[in-house]
C-alpha cells in the first residue's frame, strides 16, 4: 500500500464548512509504520476517535498502522502522534499557508516509518489535514532520536499552502 | 576520564569502540539525515533519523476569464 503526500480532500471541505478547526485546536503529526496496509493521501479522511495501535486501517482509522509498541520501541514518541504548537496560519503573497512549529525530537525510538499524517486531535474523529509521504527506504531509528523537521513559511515552502 | 558510553542495542558501550557514519537521502517527497553507529563487525547498533517533511499543496482557482 502506498502513503501520497496531499492535502485530504475531506480537509477541504472543512475549509469551506468553516466550523471544523479552529487555532486553537489541538493539531498532531501521527507516524505510519513501514509495512502498512492501508491506503493513505488525499482520500484519509481521519485517525479515528483513538489511536492506540488497534483497528483495522481504512480512510478513517489508522488502527494498526500507528507506530505502536506492538511493532516499535516507543522511547518518547506517544502512540497519538508529536503534539504540535506554533500554530500559524498566513498569507504569503496569494498564498495561505499553514504552519507549525516542529516538534522536539523523539528519543530512544526504534522506529520504522512510510508517513506521516497532520492531523485534528480535538475532532472527535481526529480529522486528517494532510499525508506525508517518505517515499523510497523507510525512515528507520535504531535505539535513537527520531526527528521531524518542518520547512520555513513560504508560498512555496509552507507545510500546507492554498494557492 | 572515564571513557564517554552511548547507548546502543548491545546496552551501553565506549563510543570509541563504535564506527560514526552520516548520510543524507533526499527524495521527491522528503530529505532524511541518518547517523549510524557500528560496532567492529559492521552492524548498526544506534541509528538517529531525521527527517524533513516537504509541503503538500493544494489549488482553489479563483479567476474566471470570459473569452
Amino acid at each position: 500500500m502506498a502513503v501520497t503526500t496531499a492535502v485530504c480532500n475531506q480537509f477541504k471541505a472543512d475549509l469551506l464548512g468553516m466550523a471544523v478547526h479552529a487555532a486553537g485546536n489541538t493539531y498532531k503529526l501521527v507516524l505510519i509504520k513501514n509495512g502498512h496496509t492501508g491506503t493513505y493521501g488525499a482520500g484519509t479522511v481521519s485517525v479515528g476517535a483513538t489511536v492506540d495501535g488497534t483497528g483495522t486501517p481504512s480512510t478513517t482509522l489508522l488502527g494498526t498502522d500507528a507506530i505502536s509498541a506492538s511493532n516499535s520501541t516507543m522511547g518518547t514518541y506517544p502512540v497519538t502522534g508529536f503534539t504540535l504548537s506554533g500554530f500559524s496560519a498566513t498569507l504569503q503573497s496569494t498564498t495561505g499557508c499553514l504552519d507549525f512549529t516542529a516538534p522536539a525530537a523523539a528519543t530512544g525510538t526504534t522506529i520504522s516509518a512510510s508517513g506521516c499524517i497532520l492531523y485534528n486531535s480535538t475532532q472527535a474523529t481526529g480529522k486528517s489535514l494532510a499525508c506525508y509521504a517518505f517515499s523510497g527506504a523507510p525512515i528507520v531509528s535504531t535505539v535513537g532520536n527520531f526527528t521531524i523537521t518542518f520547512p520555513s513559511v513560504g508560498a512555496s515552502t509552507s507545510l500546507i499552502q492554498l494557492a | 576520564m572515564d571513557e564517554p558510553l552511548i547507548h546502543t542495542t548491545k546496552g551501553n558501550v565506549p563510543v570509541s569502540s563504535l564506527v560514526y557514519q552520516t548520510a543524507w537521502d533526499i527524495q521527491e517527497t522528503h530529505i532524511q539525515f541518518v547517523e549510524r553507529y557500528l560496532d567492529d563487525t559492521g552492524e548498526v547498533v544506534k541509528q538517529n533519523a531525521h527527517v524533513y517533511a516537504l509541503p503538500a499543496a493544494m489549488t482553489a482557482s479563483n479567476e474566471l476569464s470570459e473569452a
